[in-house]
């Protein structure tokens, strides 16, 4: 074997253990790479070199971040009444693009899954709980999964003692969706969950 | 719906190819450990994505091969479709009418198929847990949505389980809480079923055995009320010394009721062994109700044991089917079931051949 299959070999391998791309994928990639335009390649690998020096999380929040503490922790137009709480820092920017939400972050860095092993001591619950003393409202926007609910459920209660107002993010159906298509725990939920309709204008 | 043909490959010690099955009654006669009963669980495969005599599918593959594929041809509504399941040791795929199947769920609702066999007695005498699995495939069979139930519950039961053992106390609270939001919808829905099935169940014990007692069935739930958060935190200290959950829908209870004692307690096994086939004609007749199209019946030896008295009222009490799979010993009297129309095929060592 060559040099040169080694280091295409060690590549395919390496890439390959990125979410989402398969032994196959890896090695088109690969091969693109090697015959890709140099400054692309040069600009690509600096860029993941540079990656993690630059990019952070929030010491305040835990979102990512390349200034501390980030652009929403540190601009004082934020309402810091209000606190929404998520899983992971990619679930920031996706409530950011929606532009609905004017108040701070903060990522728990994951969710309680004791099948796992992971317990509550292993996400940052007690900076919420700090965080939170004097907020007017804790949103909880964990993933209406069993172990999204159960991490809501948790951090709820921890909330409540302290009279720190809770809310969840509602569930049920999806906007411009179709009832007919919805599967019956959807629509379970949305039942529970209703709102009442007013017609003032 | 019917099957008109069933292909075999790599599967068990049967003969890897196509059998024409289309009739209403398909007659499999051989010695025992030839493939009688490996064929209708071919049949049961297409129909469940899974067998009824394991819980490993990877041991239907013929020994010393590494994959299976069984691949049924059925009319339902004047249409025809194809189902074929691989399984490539652990790995199973479904393709309906060419298209993938990702869940089993989907095609379990498809195809009503009732199996009647010997270990059917277990849910009638067995552990509480077959008992459990009898009420949960009725259900599962007409209700599409109560596997997801099941599964939801059982995902929060092993969370709390997780929980007991590894001693990270502080977040029973909440796994109390999803425990009940999961665990009651099953509660309902088994509640509402066990009544109705009782119904059916009592009725056809009047025709086969000819009795005025009442027989039911009764759901023992194992948590008391509709709201058990009290039950549950009572019993958390108990919970956290035996490290596993020890209420909910994971405990329920079937019982057997005739006349005024259990039924376990009166009967010869004789008469158990009647019941437990009632139960599965009860089954398909619930079924037939709640969904519509008549069911495919596979019954395995069933026969046999019963004396000819009890036979002929079974038969009888049998549903209506669209098409049944019978098993039988060479020197069974069989014969006197036939209709023009039955396909008898003669199973000797994994062949299957047609005998006119």
């Amino acid at each position: 074997m060559s040099a040169t299959s080694d280091i295409l070999t060690h590549l395919i391998k390496q890439l390959s253990r990125l979410p989402g791309i398969g032994a196959k994928s890896a090695a088109r990639i690969a091969y693109y790479l090697l015959q890709a335009d140099r400054a692309y390649t040069e600009s690509l690998s600096d860029d993941i070199r540079e990656i993690q020096h630059r990019i952070r999380r929030c010491s305040v929040c835990g979102s990512f971040t390349e200034a501390d503490p980030c652009d929403v922790c540190s601009n004082p137009q934020r309402d810091r009444s209000r606190i929404c709480v998520v899983e992971q820092p990619q679930d920031v920017p996706v409530l950011e693009a929606s532009g609905a939400f004017a108040g701070l972050y903060h990522v728990l860095g994951g969710v309680i899954s004791p099948i796992d092993g992971i317990g509550p001591e292993d996400l940052s619950v007690a900076k919420l709980i700090d965080r939170a003393t004097d907020v007017s409202e804790v949103i909880l926007a964990t993933n209406p999964t069993v172990e999204g609910e159960t991490t809501a459920l948790y951090v709820a209660k921890l909330l409540e003692e302290r009279g720190i107002p809770v809310s969840r993010l509602a569930l049920g159906l999806p906007v411009g969706g179709d009832l007919e298509y919805a599967d019956r725990l959807t629509i379970e939920r949305s039942l529970r969950g209703r709102t009442r309709l007013t017609t003032e204008f | 719906m019917s099957f008109t043909s069933v292909r075999l490959y790599h599967f068990r010690n049967l003969d890897d190819t196509t059998i024409e099955t289309n009739a209403r009654d398909v007659f499999l006669v051989g010695e025992n450990g030839q493939g009688k009963t490996n064929f209708l669980e071919a049949v049961y495969f297409t129909c469940y994505g899974s067998s009824f005599r394991t819980r490993r599918d990877d041991t239907l593959i013929r020994h010393g091969e590494d994959d299976l594929a069984v691949e049924a041809v059925f009319d339902r509504a004047d249409e025809t479709h194809r189902i074929v399941i691989k399984q490539a040791g652990r790995k199973k795929t479904i393709e309906l009418n060419g298209k993938p199947v990702s869940d089993r769920k989907e095609i379990v609702s498809n195809v009503p198929c009732i199996v009647f066999c010997h270990d059917d007695i277990g849910f009638v005498t067995g552990a509480p847990e077959m008992q459990r699995w009898f009420m949960n495939q009725t259900l599962s069979l007409v209700d599409r949505d109560y596997l997801d139930s099941l599964r939801l519950y059982n995902r929060v039961l092993r969370s709390r389980n997780a929980v007991l053992k590894s001693g990270q106390f502080t977040v029973l609270d909440a796994l109390d809480q999803q425990l009940v939001e999961t665990g009651i919808p099953i509660v309902h829905r088994r509640r509402d079923m066990s009544s109705r099935f009782s119904e059916v169940l009592g009725e056809l014990f009047g025709t086969v055995f000819g009795s005025s007692e009442k027989f039911q069935l009764i759901y023992r739930a194992s948590w008391r009320s509709d709201a058990p958060h009290d039950e549950i935190r009572n019993r958390r200290e108990n919970d956290l010394r035996m490290a596993t959950t020890t209420s909910g829908p994971h405990r329920d209870r079937f019982v057997y009721q005739f006349g005024d004692s259990l039924l376990t307690n009166t009967a010869s096994t004789g008469q158990l062994r009647l019941v437990s086939l009632i139960l599965r004609v009860a089954q398909a007749q619930f079924v037939r109700q709640a969904t519509g199209p008549l069911p495919v019946l596979l019954l395995d030896d069933v026969l046999l044991e019963l004396d000819p008295g009890r036979r002929a009222r079974f038969m009888e009490a049998l549903p209506d089917y669209e098409q049944a799979f019978f098993t039988f010993l060479p020197d069974e009297q069989y014969a006197g079931f036939r209709a023009d129309s039955t396909l008898t095929y003669r199973v000797d060592g994994g062949r299957l051949s047609a005998q006119s």
